[in-house]
């Protein structure tokens, strides 16, 4: 028996405000909440009770409350579980599709999210320093008057000056990455040093964690402190994690130091590149006792971080004001008179950028992001076709009751399920794959930025947070991106005319139209991604085929140093050298030795030009530079650079004589702009070539010292008994592998002084393939995009194509019947695929001179975007959509008429 | 308000804090009325509300202290 509800209006319409609450909640929870409000209802509304209305008013919007919020708890858990569990049904019982749309989509957000890791890492994160956005790099600038100022090095005095003076910057410390020569532990080596000021410890938060960092002690008192502290690394592999490395020595170019404390694990310094840590005082022994005392002995750079409330640009007007106090307080060197001298403050993040490498970055992370793009169009065009061979089953479900807003959910769950399986292998794939692209790009990019400050440890490359969350967003976006438009589509679709009409016959309504726009995005990026990646390749190939000036095929080269501390035992350098030189030259294989820089090797000179005979009106603050190197006899011979004019070094070229030099043409071009510069001299600010001067006895074509593609220099070649140089590269042609002899080299040196490493053995061909490391990875990697996105492209055409070819097969079977000849229908169908593709080709070519101008500062050898690039990759492209269009469309001219019609 | 106590009810009968049963159908039938649907307190809701309260002792305890110490000074 039904319960005896009273019947005044206000139960009946509370009931009937009851029912109307009900339909929001899930129908699975509707009648046990109808119930239970009954039967408060009923307990509001017993005889005993008297309720006024207003507490009526209140049971009914509780009663709404209560509904919506079932309905919500309900959309949460049960529907979204239902969808993504339908999802994956529709996934599973079309394993082609899903597992190709899946590996497409793991492979791209893989590559994007492992690319994202490396931008947080070197551009978002905060460096691991406390209040690192505060640190703040100062430069000193030189220039002439009203030229340009560009950033040099500090000198120790220069350095105290501003610390003294400035309020608004603390912890201003000096750090300087140097190599010495380590011994006493093994066999010689070469490891990475850094000298520093005490307080950069505190200024970068680091303790030691055994002993102590450098204090006060270590400040600068004119006295040499011969103290220590190692890195983590090099206690565990030099020093064994010996408990009592505290107070033991470490002898390092010759020089014993105490080690005073050790440094946690994973710091190495600003630079990136230090075992070991010296204060500047060591410097007095390290190089000479007045070291520190000259004003104009610059080799350091200066960070510091900003006293608490002083804002950068309060800094910078202190610093700039002692800047403009530079030249009159420490007078230049005689012949530098006329510089000017500022300083800057720029923030540590910017000022550790390389600007090469971030383009190089950016321009990756672009065509991977352009490539996930390209991925999701294709995605979201086979979505479209399937959702219209599914219109049948939207139809059902709207006509069964489903709302139209349930079955775009429904969709959209379903794309953002594949979406999450695809982003969810591609994280993995990240996680593998960061490792490996972290070692390439330190490679690639360097790691080394501006001021010599690292800016990306690869070491440290992982999948973090931020780089977490990027990958769910991208995810998210993805899935729907690409469900969005199969959503609104099925969200179109008229179950009466879906549902009466035969299947086949089906015009989708967002068909052709939607799918044709979805090409012309993949061409248009496409042609982007092309487009850049053919202008890096030429520029690449410019880099290769730059006349270097030498012959770089079986040449051994190799870098060593003695030490001041040889020096003061009594050992020559140029004796040493010519010893040196003699002995290789024995060795069996060698065909000619020389000494001298080695090409991207180093070690680097560049010297101010004083004076010219050539050009009397030259000065030293014209700032001419000369990129020096002292070389032994037969240099050019040895590294087959042509002699143009005069001779090369000869054996007699000694300090009994003369002082002569060798220019390269630029040079002599530059110092002597008329008559022949044989016979004439020209001033450098080294001992012994001021005053007299250097006498031109040859010019020589231009070397390619750096790396490729740096413009053309100043240089200069003297003979190495005339300037003797304590460091060297050695540069050895052999008539077999110059890898064979590299442990015979090393044996000679070591026969002749077990003190000295011998570093950098390489071939000049690996040594050259290492400079060229970073255009030739950034080209191979846009080149894959490239590839890749022609293929996706060239599947999304076949792919639409293929699908109206089947939807309109009745049609054309009819037209075939009608006489149509065969030629005509493949054309319609191939007009299709061709009228997407130009207008994709016509987007992508206003879309590629624009994205390629970013490019500009990594091209070498050609301006940019040219009409022959172009051309070729729109030719590229449309010959390859002309492709995927002709099978569909060979398929469309086999149609025999009868069985198109029998079918339906 | 009544929809308050029903999502509140909801929530502690997901944390399994309350049981709720139907009323056998024949007595509300007999009494020609609805189903009426009683929630027992379950013995982790027990514990849970015993927590809840010494929760509440303590801060309540807090608070005085520091209201008083206030005063004092």
């Amino acid at each position: 028996m039904t319960p005896a509800w009273p019947t005044d209006l206000a139960t009946r319409w509370s009931r009937r405000a009851l029912g109307l609450a009900s339909r929001l909640v899930p129908a699975a929870s509707r009648t046990e909440w109808r119930h239970e409000w009954d039967a408060e209802l009923w307990h509001l509304r017993r005889p005993s009770a008297s309720s006024g209305p207003l507490r009526l008013v209140v049971f009914v919007l509780g009663a709404f409350w209560h509904a919506l919020w079932e309905r919500k708890e309900g959309w949460r858990l049960e529907s979204v579980r239902q969808d993504v569990r339908y999802g994956l049904r529709t996934l599973v019982r079309s394993p082609g599709f899903a597992a190709s749309a899946a590996l497409m989509l793991a492979l791209s957000i893989g590559a994007s999210t492992a690319l994202f890791s490396v931008i947080e890492a070197s551009l978002l994160a905060t460096p691991p320093f406390p209040q690192a956005d505060r640190l703040v790099v100062v430069d000193t600038l030189f220039g002439m008057p009203g030229g340009p100022m560009g950033p040099s090095e500090w000198s120790y005095r220069r350095f105290q000056a501003l610390r003294d003076d400035v309020q608004s910057i603390e912890d201003l410390s000096g750090y300087e990455l140097r190599t010495m020569t380590l011994t006493e532990m093994g066999s010689p080596e070469v490891i990475g040093v850094e000298t520093v000021s005490p307080s950069i410890f505190p200024l970068l938060g680091v303790q030691a964690a055994r002993g102590r960092v450098f204090g006060r002690a270590e400040e600068d008192d004119g006295t040499a402190d011969l103290v220590a502290v190692v890195g983590h690394a090099f206690w565990r592999t030099r020093l064994g994690s010996a408990p009592d490395v505290v107070g033991r020595t470490v002898t390092l170019d010759q020089l014993r130091f105490q080690i005073v404390g050790v440094l946690p694990e994973g710091f190495e310094g600003l630079t990136g590149g230090a075992d070991a840590w010296i204060p500047f005082s060591a410097l007095r022994e390290v190089e000479n006792p007045g070291a520190l005392d000259d004003a104009w002995n610059q080799y350091f750079s200066v960070v510091g971080r900003l006293a608490p409330g002083v804002s950068i640009e309060t800094a910078r007007s202190e610093v700039e004001t002692f800047g403009a106090t530079i030249t009159t307080r420490f007078p230049a060197p005689v012949g530098a008179t006329r510089i000017v001298a500022s300083a800057g403050v720029v923030p540590y993040r910017e000022a550790r950028m390389n600007p090469l490498a971030r383009t190089s970055m950016l321009a990756l992370f672009a065509a991977v992001v352009l490539v996930l793009l390209i991925a999701t169009a294709n995605l979201a065009g086979l979505l479209l076709a399937r959702g219209a061979s599914r219109q049948r089953e939207a139809a059902i479900r709207v006509s069964l009751g489903a709302g139209r807003s349930r079955l775009v959910r429904q969709l959209l769950t379903e794309s953002l399920t594949l979406a999450a399986v695809g982003g969810g292998l591609g994280l993995v794939a990240a996680w593998f794959g960061v490792g490996v692209l972290g070692a390439w790009l330190g490679d690639a990019i360097g790691t080394s930025g501006g001021r010599g400050l690292e800016y990306l440890d690869p070491d440290v490359l992982s999948i973090n947070w931020r780089v977490l969350v990027f990958a769910i967003v991208l995810t998210g976006g993805v899935g729907i991106a690409f469900g969005l438009l199969p959503a609104w589509q099925a969200a179109r679709t008229d179950p009466n005319a879906s549902l009466k009409s035969d299947r086949r016959t089906v015009v989708g309504s967002a068909g052709p139209g939607g799918r044709g726009g979805l090409i012309v995005v993949q061409v248009a990026v496409a042609l982007v991604l092309l487009a850049g990646a053919s202008l890096m390749m030429r520029s690449l190939a410019n880099m290769q085929r730059v006349d270097l000036g030498y012959d770089p095929d079986n040449l051994l080269t190799a870098i060593y140093s003695l030490t001041p501390a040889d020096e003061q035992a009594g050992i020559d350098s140029g004796t040493f050298h010519g010893e040196f030189l003699e002995r290789v030259r024995g060795l069996a294989g060698v065909v000619g030795v020389t000494l001298g820089e080695v090409p991207m090797g180093g070690p680097t000179r560049q010297t101010l030009v004083m004076g010219s005979e050539g050009r009397p009106e030259l000065n030293p603050a014209m700032h001419v530079r000369i990129r020096m190197q002292a070389v032994a006899d037969g240099h050019f011979g040895v590294l087959g650079t042509r002699v143009v004019m005069g001779r090369d070094i000869e054996f007699a070229d000694d300090d009994r004589v003369d002082r002569v030099i060798v220019l390269n043409e630029t040079a002599a071009a530059e110092l002597f702009p008329e008559g022949s510069p044989l016979g004439r001299r020209i001033q450098l600010p080294w001992p012994g070539y001021l005053g007299m001067g250097a006498t031109v006895v040859g010019v020589v074509a231009d070397q390619q010292l750096g790396e490729p593609g740096r413009p053309r220099e100043l240089q200069g070649f003297v003979p190495f008994r005339q300037a003797p140089q304590l460091d060297s590269g050695l540069l050895v042609r052999t008539d077999g592998r110059p890898g064979d002899l590299a442990a015979q080299v090393r044996a000679t040196l070591a026969d002749l002084n077990p003190n000295i490493a011998l570093t950098s053995v390489m071939s000049m061909r690996d040594r050259a393939a290492g400079v060229t490391a970073r255009p030739r990875i950034v080209t191979m990697l846009l080149g894959v995009f490239g590839a890749v996105s022609l293929f996706l492209v060239a599947a999304g055409l076949y792919g639409t194509i293929a699908f109206a070819v089947a939807r309109r097969t009745r049609e054309l079977g009819l037209r075939a019947s009608l006489g149509a000849d065969r030629l005509s229908l493949a054309m319609l169908v191939l007009r299709q695929g061709i009228g997407v593709t130009l207008a994709g080709i016509l987007v992508g070519v206003v879309g590629a001179t624009w994205a390629t101008r970013y490019l500009q500062g990594l091209l070498f050898g050609t301006d940019g975007l040219d009409p022959a690039v172009l051309i070729g990759v729109s030719v590229l492209l449309f010959g390859v959509a002309l492709l995927a269009a002709y099978i569909p469309a060979r398929r469309a001219m086999r149609i025999d008429p009868m069985v198109a019609l029998r079918a339906e | 308000m009544p929809g308050t106590v029903y999502t509140t009810l909801r929530r502690l009968e997901a944390r399994r804090f309350v049981e709720g049963r139907w009323e056998d159908a024949a007595i509300a039938e007999a009494e020609r009325r609805p189903r009426r649907r009683y929630y027992t307190l379950t013995p982790q809701g027990a514990s849970a509300l015993e927590e809840a309260g010494e929760r509440l002792t303590a801060l309540a305890r807090g608070v005085r202290r520091a209201v008083s110490g206030a005063s004092d000074r």
